[in-house]
């Protein structure tokens, strides 16, 4: 056998028998392969074959026991579920499940609890500082109230007051005016009295010297002027007078 | 489910649920994680919320047994939804088999052969219909979305405006909800949580009000910092817009029940904007934690009125009292498109009064969920 021929071991691969080469024929018939290269393949080809074959077998077999088995312990297991060892693993199972949830449940409760008293807290002091802070506007408002109150009581104090002076005001300008038109009565009065007065010793005068000299008319006027208390006295007209 | 004796299977969940809801959970979930210990991964350290909701799943299931239409969509979307917790096809049998087991179990001596073949073809109609949504949803869309906090807005101590952007965009609807896993701080717990941004960015804005030992909720208010990942459920919920509808608005909204009706308005303005009137109300002035933005929108948009009600806030200069109340009494609405979203009590309260008001019940929007 050439030295290309792969041995075949237990596992033999399509790629295997495709590498497999043979010698040439020797002596007289040229073509083909040496017999002997060919026998020695076939044979451990067939050997090969054989315990592929047997360990396929083998495998199907295993293959098949073990469903069986699968089977089998499938069946038991159906049939062991009632039974006491499978109770107890559920047993076992489901007290351990109720121990966890019963844990993270008292976990959760003690989260609730102190989230609600932080909530409880927080809405507490929220509300302190709401009525407080109503209660300050509430004082503030009350002080604003009381001032605004002040206020309109002094304006109405003052509104009062001021009527007051107006009234006094109107009545002293009243009198004012009453007394004014009094006096301007007296004036006009007395103007007229003094006129009169006036006419009548102008009347007198006229009646006394209405037909005298020119001169004598200007010496009795500047005779009336000397008895108002004027300085200017003129001897002759006096000596005129007093020659009377 | 024309084949199997559902009165009979309606009958045998009766026998089994009067040992108590929660040990038939107890007992399902540790019959699961014994013989298929890989599951326990998918489910939270705590499984009290996780009883009761499949307690929830399984009356509900077994009360609609003879109604199809009613069962099937709801089958659909929790298939959907279940792709997030990492359920694939594999794990049905497994919960099949918990399932009979469970039953089996607490049926005692009434448990028969037919029983067991009529819930093992309950389930494979169950599981078929879960499961086969599931696939469908593959094809469409991935089983959950990453996400990034870019954002922590704490507006009190206990409520925070968290905005986070998604590896790829979340295709909601304004006004639908997403489930949410603080995947760091609180692996394989999702809760419920509605976009306050209308749908197309990456960008969504999520309102978180602190609840008192609610673990997700102090994960997000409390313990949240920009560059921590979360994962995003697929959407849910039927309150949203009606895209043909004409009519004008009412939405009434109580705390952080503000964001989705933020949602719908954002979607509003971008298809050109209808008569909206939006109540929002707030226990005090302190928790109207997003007067900044709802004065924004009053002002930019002239079909929007925005009214601010507190009930416990005697400084509150606007109106007083339960937002139901003063929303209700404020007007006609009974031509309108109404939205309410908000605490339970406060949404339940609320519908009633807008019934008694005369708006008719198909026109009241709200949505109901159960835990994510």
């Amino acid at each position: 056998m050439a030295d290309t021929t792969p041995p075949i071991t237990d596992t033999i691969t399509g790629a295997q028998l495709s590498a497999v080469t043979f010698s040439p024929a020797k002596g007289l018939a040229r073509n083909g392969y040496e017999p002997r290269d060919v026998d020695t393949f076939l044979r451990r080809t067939a050997e090969a074959v054989d315990r592929l074959n047997d360990r396929l077998t083998a495998t199907q077999q295993q293959l098949q026991n073990a469903a069986l088995e699968i089977q089998r312990l499938r069946d038991r297991i159906d049939r062991d579920s009632q039974t006491q060892h499978v109770q107890q693993a559920i047993s076992v199972l489901t007290t351990a499940q109720i121990t966890a949830d019963s844990t993270v449940a008292q976990a959760d409760q003690y989260s609730a609890r102190v989230m609600e008293q932080a909530r409880d807290v927080y809405e507490d002091a929220r509300h302190n500082a709401a009525t407080l802070e109503q209660e300050t506007e509430d004082k503030a408002r009350a002080v604003y109230q009381d001032a605004l109150r002040r206020v309109a009581d002094l304006e109405h104090d003052n509104e009062e007051r001021l009527t007051q002076l107006t009234l006094a005001a109107t009545i002293a300008e009243q009198e004012l005016d009453s007394q004014t038109i009094y006096l301007r009565t007296l004036r006009d009065a007395t103007r007229v009295q003094i006129e009169t007065f006036l006419h009548g010793l102008l009347d007198h005068l006229a009646e006394e010297y209405g037909q005298a000299h020119p001169m004598a008319a200007r010496a009795a006027t500047g005779r009336a002027t000397a008895t108002n208390g004027s300085a200017a006295t003129d001897t002759t007209t006096t000596q005129t007078v007093n020659a009377r | 489910m024309t084949d199997i004796d559902t009165a009979a299977l309606k009958e045998n969940f009766a026998v089994v649920a009067a040992h108590g809801p929660d040990e038939v959970a107890l007992y399902f979930y540790s019959y699961l994680f014994l013989r298929y210990p890989q599951t326990r991964d998918m489910f939270p350290p705590a499984m009290t919320r996780q009883r009761d909701r499949l307690v929830g799943a399984l009356v509900r299931i077994v009360t609609n047994v003879d109604r199809v239409d009613e069962l099937v969509p709801y089958l659909q979307d929790l298939g959907r939804d279940h792709r997030k917790f990492g359920t694939v096809t594999a794990h049905y049998p497994a919960v099949g088999e918990a399932l009979l087991a469970t039953l089996r179990h607490f049926s005692g001596d009434t448990w028969t052969d037919d029983l067991a073949a009529d819930w093992a073809a309950a389930y494979g109609l169950v599981a078929g219909a879960m499961s086969g949504a599931a696939e469908n949803a593959a094809h469409t869309e991935p089983a959950y979305w990453e996400a990034e906090i870019v954002e922590v807005d704490h507006r009190t101590f206990d409520i925070a405006v968290l905005t986070v952007r998604t590896d790829e965009p979340l295709p909601y609807l304004a006004g639908q909800s997403i489930s949410v896993e603080p995947t760091t701080t609180r692996p394989r717990e999702w809760r419920w949580f509605t976009p306050a941004n209308a749908p197309g960015g990456r960008e969504i804005e999520l309102h978180a009000r602190l609840i008192p030992g609610g673990s997700v909720s102090t994960a997000l208010v409390r313990a949240s910092r920009p560059g921590e990942t979360f994962r995003l459920g697929p959407p849910f919920g039927r309150m949203t817009l009606d895209p043909h509808s004409q009519r004008p608005l009412l939405m009434v909204a109580g705390s952080t029940g503000l964001a989705p009706m933020k949602a719908m308005i954002g979607q509003l303005a971008r298809d050109g904007g209808r008569p909206t009137h939006l109540y929002f109300g707030a226990r005090s002035e302190r928790e109207a934690y997003d007067q900044l933005a709802l004065t924004a929108l009053n002002d930019r948009h002239p079909w929007i009125t925005v009214v601010t009600a507190t009930s416990d806030d005697t400084r509150w200069p606007g109106p007083h009292g339960p937002i139901g109340d003063i929303a209700a009494a404020s007007g006609d609405w009974s031509d309108h498109d109404v939205y309410v979203c908000g605490s339970p009590a406060m949404v339940e309260t609320t519908v009633k009064q807008l019934l008694v008001a005369g708006v008719p019940e198909k026109d009241i929007r709200f949505e109901e969920f159960g835990q994510a």
